[in-house]
């Protein structure tokens, strides 16, 4: 479908064509350019990379006050965004070449080295923002959270009223279960992995460890075995597909809260490090001049 | 109060009508009574649910009356009308049913039930309808178990109720007997024509979701006696397609509507207009019967609405002590019309207004002033356009004085025509809800009224005469636009042979295979084309109000080769083969463009039907109702971040009220539709709002204005359910105020605590510049609107 356009295609690929050129004319004049000392940022064509390079991040880090100008009518956030991601990539040119490749342990080389970080993770950024969303569509399909919520809470009713058919020790494993179905989790589990640990787990009494999912269904399909009620294996064979569907829920569910973090997660690195940089780039200019 | 044994006027009901016509009469110091049967005023708004709104309509009209009114809770309205009757000393007499009227003027004689009895030299009659409820009428109705209004649904409790009747009353009193007790609804039809749309969505609803059940097609036949174990019980017999069935039931509760009582009437010696029994009585302007000296208001004289009856109560009063009063509507209609030539009162404009607009002439005095009240006259210059092709305004012109010019220019042709004064213009966008077809401009300076929409609907949908006039010009200048090479002359046969046909939606106007002898041109709705692929119907095309289908079989003589279905409720112009062949022959160039455009289908359906995938996109943005949207937000989930970027802005730029829910609504194949406005071609939110607040605007956008009051009519009418009841909130904590700050934890209050709730809903940014803020704030390009148009020629390229 040719409906919608990307914002890394925005206006074919728009953006790109001036960022390569920008980049490009950065490489010529580089190449081209004699100093007398090796290339740096005190030649005429260090300082005005440096001019150019400071001024692109400036106005790289107003998207961030410019994608919440609700009601501003300059350009779209999608035209924004196309050209804060190809001239973000080209400011690393700018300023690479600005550095004349000297590096040292001092401020200029920290305000450098922030500003490939802010780079690197908005690449990152670049790339979840292409693979996730499709993905998240895959696991959720229609639904959204809500429905997968009460979705997951209507199988825990379903799976306590059949529990308490059957008998006391079923029952406290699914009370066990529903006490520790984990959606989420912490912070650092769900930018690492989607499936928390213990989700869909079930602990097999009071004061007894956690047992896997599977532990949990041979222990069902042990008293199934055992049964000689055909109502209570029925049942027990009931409660086992509901414990498989809900693991089949929380397992989706957790996979796009897992999927929807990683589309914030790399943000955690691109801003701190942006205003760390915002914070570097003034100290190094300011040196710089103190010191001439 | 007493009763004394003499009065100058009698005025019997004390409902709106009668307590301001009372109510003046006390402020004159004119000697009257207020006779009411019941003990207290008003039954029958006292009789509305428990804090209903009641509606103060119609708003361009003044209240003219000693007595308090204007739109508010039942409670409130009632309160006024007992504080304001008390404090002008109105002489009421509750409890008195007149059983005994007769007379002439001077001295009519009344007659109460409990023997008490008073001479008038005049009556006003202002006893509304609800005293005389339409009856069953069938064998065993007398055996207690039928009623006929039910005060409050909250008095029953698990009965079975069998309630009969297809009317908002029946409608109501189903639903809310519903969660309480086992119902049964009785439709004598086969579907609930007469509802209003709220009411029809709710009883739909409740039936599909089996909380009540529906009987359709059926009317009861007998009543009989159903003792069962000690409990007395009814057997209603119901006559339904399937023969006579029983229904054993506690309670029937039959909502049959009311009619005048005639027969109480007609022996006073008032005469009726028809034999029809919903007839209204003949009456003269000044509200007098054919009785002399016997007036008759409100809802009895054929005007339901409370501040009519309210004014008419005032002016019977003055119009019995001879005073010649005009109506209440008289300056606001000269202020409208007093710049016409030749005018020098309202009547003579009244006259100039009639005797040049056709239309208008069958028209009673009071719908002609109704008419221009709700219309504007507007003076244009040579030159001046009145509105361009492409707009989406959608009043009705009449050409009062003066040439205008319709000028149509497109792909097919390019023409222009001239309308004099007495023809109007302006129908097209008006029935088919689609954009203006040509552009409209002053020929010379001329005067025209401009009439909204939903007056012009109104007038069409009751009017039979005007409806067969709007038709009627609709169809030949339908024909023209079609075929513009066929002569004026000719205009007239061809349109004699063409007819005019309706379909609901996803009914089919023809299906693959049939033998095809009509061409069908679209003159409102939109349709979709579709064809059986490997056993799943797969929708290739879209073609919108204008254009025609159908023309492939008729040229090439081969059977349809595919099925063409109303994406929306569609109207079409349905012309047979010989009809087809005289436009042929009257119009050499047409042949010619209708094979370019067969040529072109053929190509863009081989195309398409090579991508099945795209296909069944089609068929689902239909399904989702895509068909009758003119701007749909579409969302690629390939590209959403679910940020809710969109959401925000939208709450950003409107009161804090998001009115997108972005995760929200159906996807299919990456493609989501997010609750959000589609913008429908004919509002389903227009309907049925008091107030007319919702408009739509000359790009299309349909808004809400200020004026809206809070009803939740809009809401309920929504099927997309696009529209929210909210009060404005505070704006979000600034980005640099978080910041340093933190946020503000009183975000998402009411930025006014006492405010009520309004209807909101998206208006396309259509005061922001820039366009639609939740696309303009999308990151990724993932949201976009679009016309179905668009979506599906940038499918089909």
């Amino acid at each position: 479908m040719s409906l919608h356009e990307s914002f890394l295609q925005y206006r074919e690929f728009f953006y790109l064509k001036i960022a390569a050129g920008l980049s490009v004319a950065a490489v010529v004049a580089y190449i081209c350019h004699d100093p007398v000392e090796a290339p740096n940022g005190g030649t005429w064509l260090g300082y005005t990379l440096g001019v150019l390079g400071v001024a692109m991040v400036a106005w790289l880090a107003w998207f961030g006050v410019r994608k919440r100008q609700y009601s501003s009518s300059l350009g779209s956030v999608q035209g924004w965004l196309s050209a804060h991601v190809y001239l973000g990539l080209a400011v690393l040119v700018v300023a690479t070449l600005h550095t004349g490749f000297q590096t040292g342990w001092n401020v200029h080389t920290l305000a450098y080295a922030l500003l490939v970080i802010v780079v690197a993770s908005g690449i990152v950024g670049v790339v979840l923002y292409r693979l996730c969303p499709r993905l998240i569509t895959d696991t959720m399909g229609d639904a959204t959270r809500r429905d997968l919520l009460s979705a997951i809470g209507e199988t825990n009713h379903a799976m306590l009223r059949l529990a308490d058919r059957i008998g006391g020790d079923v029952h406290d494993i699914i009370l066990a279960n529903i006490d520790r179905t984990r959606l989420g989790g912490s912070v650092f589990e769900r930018f690492v992995r989607f499936q928390p640990r213990s989700a869909g787990g079930i602990k097999s009494g009071a004061g007894v460890p956690t047992v896997s999912r599977e532990d949990a269904n041979r222990y069902l399909y042990d008293a199934m075995t055992v049964s000689t009620d055909a109502q209570r294996t029925q049942d027990l064979r009931a409660l086992a597909s509901l414990i498989g569907h809900k693991d089949q829920l929380v397992t989706r569910l957790n996979r796009e809260l897992w999927l929807r973090a990683l589309l914030e997660a790399w943000l955690f690195v691109h801003v701190p490090a942006t205003v760390a940089l915002l914070v570097a780039l003034p100290a190094h200019v300011l040196a710089v001049f103190l010191y001439w | 109060m007493t009763l004394e044994s003499h009065y100058r006027i009698a005025i019997i009901g004390a409902g709106p009508g009668g307590l301001s016509a009372g109510a003046h009469a006390a402020e004159l110091g004119i000697s009257h009574v207020l006779l009411e049967a019941s003990p207290e005023i008003s039954k029958t708004i006292r009789q509305y649910q428990k804090g209903k709104h009641v509606m103060d309509e119609p708003a361009s009209i003044p209240l003219r009356s000693a007595l308090p009114f204007s739109s508010g809770t039942r409670e409130s309205v009632l309160d006024g009308w007992e504080t304001a009757t008390r404090a002008q000393s109105t002489n009421l007499v509750p409890d008195a049913v007149v059983t005994g009227l007769e007379g002439r003027q001077g001295e009519f004689h009344i007659t109460l039930g409990d023997g008490r009895s008073c001479v008038a030299e005049h009556v006003v009659l202002a006893i509304g309808v609800q005293g005389n409820l339409r009856k069953l009428g069938i064998e065993g109705e007398d055996l207690g178990f039928a009623q006929y209004q039910l005060d409050d649904p909250d008095e029953y409790f698990d009965e079975n109720i069998v309630v009969i009747g297809a009317g908002d009353a029946a409608i109501e009193n189903a639903l809310a007997l519903a969660p309480h007790n086992n119902v049964v609804i009785v439709n004598r039809r086969d579907e609930f024509a007469r509802a209003k749309q709220g009411n029809l969505n709710d009883i739909l609803r409740a039936i599909d979701s089996d909380e009540l059940e529906c009987v359709y097609s059926a009317s009861p036949v007998r009543i009989a006696r159903h003792d069962e174990g000690g409990r007395a019980r009814a057997a209603l017999t119901l006559d339904t397609p399937t023969g006579e069935t029983d229904f054993v039931c506690d309670r029937i509760i039959a909502r049959l509507g009311a009619t005048p009582p005639r027969q109480f009437l007609e022996a006073i010696g008032i005469a009726f207009q028809t034999e029809d029994a919903n007839a209204a009585p003949v009456l003269s302007s000044i509200y007098e019967s054919s009785v002399p000296g016997l007036f008759i208001i409100g809802a009895l004289a054929g005007y339901p609405l409370i501040k009519q009856c309210m004014n008419q109560g005032y002016e019977v009063i003055e119009y019995i002590e001879g005073r010649d009063i005009a109506p209440v509507d008289e300056d606001i209609l000269w202020a409208k019309l007093r710049h016409l030539d030749g005018a020098r009162c309202v009547d003579d404009a009244l006259d100039l207004v009639c005797g040049t607009v056709p239309f208008l002439a069958g028209l009673t005095r009071l719908q002609v002033r109704e008419f221009l009240l709700d219309s504007d006259v507007v003076k244009i210059d040579t030159g001046e356009v009145v509105f361009r092709q492409g707009d989406y305004t959608n009043s009705l012109y009449c050409v009062l004085d003066g040439r205008i010019g319709v000028e149509v220019g497109n792909l097919d042709h390019d023409g222009s025509n001239e309308l004099g004064a007495g023809s109007f213009f302006g129908e097209m966008s008006l029935l088919s809800g689609r954009r203006r077809s040509a552009t409209v401009v002053g020929r010379t300076d001329a005067v025209l009224i401009e009439t909204p929409r939903r007056t012009m609907t109104r007038l069409i949908n009751s009017d039979e005469t005007v409806r067969r006039v709007i038709d009627e010009a609709f169809l030949v200048r339908a024909i023209r636009q079609f075929a513009p090479g066929v002569e004026e002359t000719s205009l007239l046969e061809v349109a004699g042979r063409a007819a005019l046909e309706r379909f609901d939606v996803n009914v089919c106007l023809f299906e693959e295979g049939d033998e095809g002898d009509t061409l069908y041109l679209i003159r409102s709705g939109s349709v979709t084309v579709s064809r059986v692929l490997g056993g799943r119907e797969i929708t290739f095309a879209y073609v919108p109000a204008g254009h025609y289908v159908g023309e492939m079989s008729l040229l090439s003589g081969a059977p349809r080769s595919s099925t063409v279905r109303a994406a929306a409720r569609t109207e079409v112009i349905r012309f047979d083969r010989d009809a087809f062949t005289l436009l042929l022959d009257r119009d050499p160039g047409l042949r010619q463009r209708i094979e370019a455009t067969y040529r072109q289908r053929v190509g863009e359906e081989v195309g398409l039907l090579e991508n099945a995938r795209l296909g069944e996109q089609l068929t689902f943005l239909v399904n989702q109702g895509v068909g009758e949207a003119t701007d749909v937000l579409l969302i690629d989930e390939s590209l959403c971040i679910r940020c809710d970027q969109c959401e925000r802005a939208c709450a950003g730029t409107h009161g804090n009220n998001s009115r997108l829910n972005r995760e929200a609504g159906p996807s299919f194949d990456l493609l989501h539709v997010p609750t959000s406005c589609r913008h429908c071609e004919h509002p389903h939110c227009m309907k049925e709002c008091p107030p007319d607040a919702i408009h739509r605007a000359p790009n299309g956008e349909v808004f809400i204005d200020d004026t809206c009051i809070g009803c939740g009519n809009c809401e309920q009418n929504c099927p997309y359910g696009v529209i929210q009841m909210a009060v404005p909130q505070k704006p979000p904590t600034s980005l640099w105020r978080s910041l340093l700050f933190g946020r503000d934890e009183r975000d998402n209050t009411p930025s006014d605590p006492h405010a009520a709730k309004k209807a909101v809903k998206c208006d396309m940014c259509k005061d922001i510049e820039g366009g639609a803020a939740c696309v303009r704030a999308c990151p990724t390009g993932a949201a976009i609107r679009l016309s179905p148009e668009e979506f599906f020629t940038a499918t089909t390229v």
